[in-house]
């Protein structure tokens, strides 16, 4: 557990930066997909609305299921003020262009559900300031083989705040 | 007791001054309805106290009003009180022709421009019949504005007939109405009413004093409550349109937008395209698409559209805020014709007018063809030409983009057509462009693909003169430009050629004249209202009785079609018919076309071959600018994006004063550096400065100039290179946001150049995208810049330029900046020579700048028996201040003093602040044309007989006294009497 948890701390602090890029890099191989979609027919909301989502995931079964996620936003797709709001850290970088916010903690989906391919979450916009957002949803597929590195992807939505 | 009054008093007083209107934000809207029912409106106090314009007098019929804001609109509720409603005058009028204003009416102002240079104004009647205009500053330094119909407000309105009033509600949205990038929340307001019913009166809750409700100046400032400003800054380019065929069979328009969100964060926006029938504003498409914004970042969204026919419209392209009710944010207007070309033919060469010249290196025919929907037919081009020239290509298989190439320079002089056929299903295809092969005119005058005049064959980089160049001028100018009319073609031809001859500078022309007139500035044909239409026969038949023969002129280079017509509200068409019939009657020189703005450069492109835009930053004393320090940049670049572009910058002081009191000051060196340079950055091909006879006065004018000239001929093919793209990225610190920079390559070196446009000194880190390693100098070579691998970083001064080069040898020709500053300042200081007793200097009295000063008591008191002014010491009322400014070799009548011809005994006389001994007197004239003068000082009188020299030096016999009087008793007829007197 450690080691996994190292790996996923090291790994995912070292691939955030391209987790945007890599929602569209063609690789060779198996695919690995995240996709998020607003599930009510509205994306403006009131502060404290709860915000349904549904993230759809594509991976390979055999070697990999889905473990966590968490929510991340670059800084300049948020409005100013969020960065503060209790539950979530800034990650800063040397470029501004790139510092993130992103959820403290990660949302591990329950053992049972690790092999679903799809997945219904909600975000509480509890006092959360009035803007444009423009977030995404990053999961982190675990590896269940020793062979296989934990992979990381995001699905990004945008949606407003308004009073 | 007198300790509390005296509190009290404190208290009054702070509150009064800290006291200002604000319109308070609410957060729920009216509902418009012509009720004043609304629970918004029941929380808002009533506002009136209105007066008439002018006199001040409190109105007859009082008006009152409530207004608020909610960070998305403007709400209005106004109630014009009339004890007479049976007697409202409500005639109809076509909506935003302006008119309204003669019915009983309210006007609504609203200024956002800190600056004043543009408002924006809904009239409505009593009836509700309404004109939006959007009204801009017409540059004539006169408060006078231009008003475009064009503009939609988007207000939504409702009045109401009352017993004893009439109601208007109204909504505005904030978006429409244009914010500029300093826009904040201090705005200006007005609520104006035009009374008929009863007694005739224009009052106003601001005081104006004026008869008028258009001036802005004077509306009351305002602050929004809360206002968000950020918001609204999106910059949205003017989009492109593409209207092509589907495969349906049906019409598809692809519009481009490109916009940059300054709002701070990231947006999602709607952007709506609506195409509305220009008379009646009917809109007959509308299409909306969602999209995103990141913050600061540029982006070019491309839409695809179906359901529009060919026709005129008015293209409005709007952006709104997403959310529940979507929010005006940005708006842009313009009139757009969609027509569908089957076959599109691009000439790539000739690149200008479809020309062939005698003088062109290269006489090759280049078209491109795009069969748009139609790729993959074959297509059949052929150039048919005179006597029966016939020459064919086949393409078998069209590609989206064809490229087709034809010789030109075997073929005969004369008028030819490319055509362009295919055929499918049945339907045939078919397009064709004209061109023309000229036969050789001394000095014919064409541009090549670049932009870049060539005169016979050579490049030519035009640097001159706006009002006629003086003598000093014609070492290193080449043009200018000139404003007489003349009686004939044949006297135009022989004018311009004369000056041609005697200066060496080529002259652009007005082509427009009323032909055998009485007077050469006359001009009825082509007044401004005349100018509204189209061509009239008239003035068509003037232009074909004019031109032929004026266009054989060697010495001319253009043909000048306006001056900021968009001020005087001319009609963008009539310029495209006066062109079109140019093209035909002169196809040796090209047209210019001045405007003041973007608006204008974007409304009046259509009518001339190269836009040459005024641009005035507006410099004050205190270093401030009315328009941004990068303005520059932007007006060329909008010119570029449309047409060849030459600029006219500022090289005088203008305007002499602030809205606010500041002082205006002529351009230094570094505010002229700033503006030529930026136009050079953004590939602005020639310069025309405004002006010669006001600007020669200011020591930094006289050198600056004459500097940055000579300096530019020597740099000619850098200068009239286009901008290598991304060539060069620059960071500053502290940051600088608008520092320009842009790389010029020729002949396998580069040049940088770079300008801070802020006032304090900046760091600045460049990156080359060449990677050059070694060193780049900056004119004159006094130090050198190590560059390793495209990596350099130089300290700029504030508002300086530099120019790097990697030519060692050119860099070391040119001036360097600090010598050009010296030679200034010492200009400046022989001009206030402290053993001169009369010497004060660079008076700033041309467009009033310092006139007060004349009557400070260290300035010594002139007055003559008569004075002969000029044009602008008509302006000014003297000419004698310019007897002691300094400047003894002067090119410009204005700078001189001259008596009345009919001064029979004419003389002139100085009085000091207080006396001095007094020992020599030195007189400059002209030409000798003083022959014979006495000085006198304290009734002793020393003469000075058979003059023939232009330096006049008369002994005095070193008695103290504080006047002298020169006595005039001989001297040639000719103006230019004395241009400079010393006193010591």
């Amino acid at each position: 557990m450690k080691k996994a948890k190292s790996i996923l701390t090291a790994a995912f602090l070292a691939c955030v930066i391209g987790v945007f890029a890599q929602q569209t890099k063609k690789t060779d191989g198996p695919v690995f997909k995240a996709e998020t979609t607003i599930t009510v027919d509205k994306t403006t909301f009131k502060p404290g609305e709860k915000i349904p989502l549904k993230i759809v995931c594509t991976y390979p079964e055999d070697t990999h299921q889905v473990g966590s996620w968490r929510l991340v936003a670059y800084l300049t797709d948020i409005p100013g003020g969020f960065e503060k709001m209790p539950g979530f850290e800034i990650k800063p970088h040397k470029d501004p262009r790139w510092s993130y916010v992103e959820t403290k903690q990660g949302y591990w989906f329950k053992l049972a559900q690790r092999k679903n391919k799809e997945f219904e979450v909600g975000i509480d916009t509890t006092n959360w300031p009035e803007g444009d957002y423009r977030m995404s949803t990053n999961i982190t597929f675990q590896s269940i083989i020793p062979e296989e590195d934990f992979i990381y992807r995001a699905g990004m939505f945008t949606f407003t705040i308004e009073k | 007791m007198k300790k509390i009054c005296f509190l009290l008093s404190v208290i009054f007083v702070l509150t009064a001054a800290a006291a200002e209107f604000v319109i308070p934000l609410r957060p729920d809207p009216a509902v418009i309805d012509g009720k004043d029912d609304d629970a918004c409106w029941q929380t808002l106090e009533w506002n009136s106290g209105f007066v008439r314009n002018r006199t001040g007098e409190k109105a007859e019929a009082e008006t009152r009003f409530k207004i608020f804001h909610n960070n998305k609109a403007f709400y209005l509720l106004a109630e014009a009180m009339e004890p007479e409603m049976d007697k409202l005058q409500v005639k109809s009028y076509t909506q935003d022709g302006g008119h309204h204003w003669r019915n009983d009416s309210l006007e609504v102002n609203f200024v956002p421009d800190p600056n004043v240079m543009s408002f924006c104004k809904i009239m409505v009647d009593a009836d509700g019949g309404m004109d939006d205009l959007l009204c801009v500053d017409d540059n004539t330094d006169r408060q006078e504005y231009a008003y475009d119909g064009k503009w939609d407000s988007d207000a939504v309105v409702k009045t109401a007939r009352l017993a004893d009033r009439w109601r208007l509600e109204m909504m505005i949205p904030i978006g429409a109405m244009g914010m500029e990038p300093n826009t904040t929340a201090e705005w200006r307001f007005n609520l104006a009413r035009n009374r008929y019913a009863g007694v005739r009166e224009s009052t106003s809750w601001s005081k104006i004093s004026r008869q008028s409700n258009n001036v802005p100046k004077q509306f009351r400032p305002v602050t929004l409550e809360n206002f968000k400003a950020e918001n609204f800054r999106i910059e949205l380019m003017a989009p492109e349109l593409k209207f092509t065929r589907g495969k349906d069979g049906g019409y598809e328009l692809a519009v481009r937008s490109d916009m940059v969100n300054r709002t701070g964060s990231f947006r999602r926006i709607l952007i709506g395209y609506k195409f509305l029938e220009p008379e009646s504003k009917a809109v007959k498409a509308s299409f909306r698409t969602e999209r995103e914004l990141t913050r600061d970042l540029p982006v070019k969204y491309t839409d695809t559209f179906q359901g529009i026919e060919p026709g005129n419209y008015i293209f409005c392209t709007e952006i709104l805020g997403v959310g529940t009710v979507p929010v005006l944010l940005k708006k842009h207007v313009r009139q757009v014709k969609l027509e569908y070309q089957p076959l599109k033919i691009t000439l790539k060469r000739p690149a200008y007018r479809n020309n062939l010249y005698a003088t062109m290196p290269d006489k090759t025919i280049e078209a491109e063809i795009d069969p748009g929907e139609f790729a993959g037919i074959p297509l059949t081009v052929e150039l048919v030409g005179p006597n029966g020239y016939r020459e064919s290509r086949t393409i078998a298989e069209s590609a989206a983009l064809n490229k087709i190439v034809f010789d030109g320079s075997s073929l005969a002089d004369g008028r030819y057509t490319l055509q362009v056929s295919g055929q499918k299903d049945g339907e045939k295809l078919f397009s064709e462009v004209k061109l023309r092969k000229l036969p050789y005119q001394k000095g014919e005058v064409w541009l090549d693909a670049r932009g870049v005049t060539h005169v016979d064959g050579k490049p030519f980089l035009p640097y001159g003169f706006s009002g006629g160049t003086g003598e000093h001028g014609w070492n290193y100018t080449n043009w200018s430009m000139n404003h007489l009319r003349y009686r004939s073609g044949e006297a135009a031809r022989n004018g311009i050629d004369a000056h041609f001859k005697k200066t060496g500078l080529y002259y652009a022309v007005y082509p427009f004249t009323d032909l055998d007139s009485q007077s050469d500035w006359s001009n009825t044909a082509f007044t401004h209202d005349k100018l509204k239409g189209g061509l009239t026969p008239e003035q068509r038949k003037k232009i074909q009785n004019f031109i032929p023969e004026a266009s054989k002129a060697e010495g001319l280079l253009a043909w000048y079609l306006a001056d900021e017509p968009e001020g005087k509200d001319h009609n963008p068409r009539w310029y495209e018919e006066a062109l079109e019939l140019l093209l035909e009657l002169d196809p040796y020189h090209p047209t210019t076309m001045t405007n003041y703005g973007i608006h204008g450069i974007r409304t009046y492109y259509t009518g001339c071959d190269i836009l040459l835009p005024d641009c005035y930053p507006h410099f004050w004393a205190d270093g401030s600018t009315t328009f941004p320090r990068t303005c520059t940049a932007e007006w060329v670049k909008a010119g570029t994006a449309l047409r060849p572009t030459w600029i006219e910058p500022i090289a005088t002081l203008w305007p002499g004063w602030s809205m606010g009191g500041k002082r205006g000051v002529p351009p230094d060196y570094h505010d002229q550096r700033q503006q030529v340079y930026q136009a050079v950055i953004c590939n602005a091909k020639g310069f025309l400065f405004y002006n010669y006879p006001r600007g020669q006065y200011y020591s930094s004018c006289i050198i600056g100039f004459r500097v940055t000239g000579m300096n530019m001929q020597k740099m000619k093919e850098y200068v009239l290179e286009n901008s290598t793209p991304d060539a060069v990225a620059v960071k500053t610190t502290p940051e600088c946001p608008g520092f320009q920079a842009g790389m010029k390559e020729h002949d396998g070196q580069f040049c940088v150049i770079a300008n801070n446009t802020s006032l304090a000194e900046v760091k600045a880190y460049f990156t080359l995208a060449n990677k050059f390693s070694g060193l780049l100098y900056p004119e004159g070579v006094e130090r050198s810049v190590s560059v390793e691998n495209g990596q350099f970083s130089d300290t700029f001064r504030g508002r300086e330029t530099i120019l790097y080069f990697s030519d060692r040898e050119l860099a070391a020709s040119l001036t360097p900046v600090d010598r050009t500053l010296k030679e200034i300042a010492d200009h400046l200081a022989a001009r206030n020579d402290p053993r001169n007793l009369l010497n004060r200097g660079e008076l700033l009295i041309i467009y009033k700048a310092e006139q007060k000063r004349l009557s400070d008591p260290d300035i010594p008191k002139i007055t003559a028996s008569s004075d002969q002014q000029y044009y602008i010491t008509k302006e000014i009322g003297t000419s004698l201040y310019f007897l002691i400014d300094g400047l003894t070799d002067v090119d410009q009548i204005t700078f001189t003093w001259t008596p009345l011809p009919t001064d029979k005994a004419p003389w002139v006389e100085f009085k000091l602040p207080e006396k001095h001994p007094l020992n020599e007197l030195v007189l400059y004239t002209q030409n000798g044309n003083l022959i014979d003068c006495d000085a006198v000082v304290n009734g002793k009188t020393y003469s000075a007989r058979n003059n023939t020299a232009d330096r006049i030096t008369i002994p005095l016999g070193g008695e103290e006294s504080d006047t002298v009087r020169i006595n005039i008793l001989k001297r040639k007829p000719e103006a230019w009497l004395l241009s400079e007197v010393e006193l010591y």
